[in-house]
């Protein structure tokens, strides 16, 4: 079962992968516990591998905050559908057909709301509304 | 655990736009790519933006999944290179002032074990970058050494020296804690 395991080999591996025989590659590992039992000689060896291990082992780990969890989350509503799926040939069309259309809108609104003398704050709050609808259309657009 | 055919599933539903499996691939992932990005950056915010970058490919890009890695190869790989963007890109390794500071203020109790944790740390840090990439994939992440050579691009080799030299550098820099009896 271990002629395959030679010493060399063996140490090489351990050094390597460390004394965890789950680490190694699932191939070697039936060979490599063999060759374990078969040489007492190398639980010294293992041994020392297992102490970088155990060290390796107390370097912290981290846990995702909850911003980012949000902004992770956030994903699939910053990035529309329409982009992923690939089963909407027609997506990009309606895009640009959605911005002709509010480009349009915005036109023919604004030659309605050429200020006058006395509705000037009026005027501010339409405009308000396009420039909210323009913020809206680039968080929209791809 | 779950099963690969599962993951399959739910990149091709991502690449359909389903936030559900979206949020199933990153219930299952979001962890170990922080912490993959964080042993690499040594710093949380950097780490983070990687992972949401990484997510983010992912949400995108899933629908040109062609399943031929596992999905955590597939994911490891773009945060592994945008890591390395990173690190090249600042032309050293980031570190997060504030969290040094945390760990030196905790109270007594935790003190001993923070140094431990702190030093083996700087040890992984002051590892060449490919040599800290390998031994994090195949140590920390779980990588089987093929996915881990997938990751980095090398032959099972050159996985090996680089784990094998990263190793002997660890020990050789932790020898101190052999000393005092910490890692025994």
């Amino acid at each position: 079962m271990n002629r395959e395991m030679t010493e060399p080999r063996f140490r090489e591996l351990l050094q390597a992968y460390g004394a965890d025989f789950t680490r190694w590659p699932a191939s070697l590992r039936e060979a490599a516990e063999a060759f374990a039992v078969a040489r007492p000689a190398s639980a010294t060896w293992v041994d020392e591998q297992r102490a970088v291990d155990r060290l390796l082992d107390d370097a912290p780990a981290l846990d995702p905050s909850p911003a980012l969890l949000r902004s992770i989350a956030e994903i699939p509503l910053r990035h529309p559908v329409a982009e992923n799926s690939g089963f909407e040939p027609f997506a990009r069309f309606r895009t640009a057909l959605f911005g002709f259309a509010l480009a349009a809108a915005m036109g023919v609104f604004a030659g309605f709301a050429v200020p006058e003398a006395d509705d000037t704050e009026a005027s501010w709050d339409d405009f308000s509304e396009i420039a909210l609808a323009l913020d809206l259309s680039e968080e929209i657009a791809p | 655990m779950t099963h690969a055919n599962d993951e399959l599933e739910w990149m091709r539903r991502t690449g359909e736009g389903d936030a559900v499996a979206f949020r199933k691939l990153t219930d299952l992932h979001l962890t170990k790519i922080v912490n993959f990005a964080y042993r690499l950056l040594r710093s949380r915010t950097e780490a983070e933006d990687v992972a949401q970058e990484t997510f983010l490919r992912l949400w995108k890009d899933a629908s040109r999944y062609q399943g031929k890695a596992k999905v955590s190869t597939w994911l490891h790989r773009i945060a592994h290179n945008l890591c390395i963007d990173r690190l090249r890109r600042k032309g050293e390794q980031p570190t997060d002032a504030a969290d040094e500071e945390r760990a030196s203020q905790e109270p007594g109790g935790l003190l001993e074990r923070k140094r431990v944790a702190g030093a083996v740390e700087q040890a992984l840090a002051e590892l060449p970058e490919r040599q800290r990439a390998a031994i994090t994939l195949v140590h920390y992440q779980g990588l089987s050494s093929a996915e881990a050579c997938e990751v980095l691009e090398v032959s099972v080799e050159a996985l090996e020296s680089l784990l094998s030299r990263a190793r002997r550098a660890l020990r050789e820099r932790l020898a101190f804690l052999d000393r005092e009896g910490v890692a025994s």
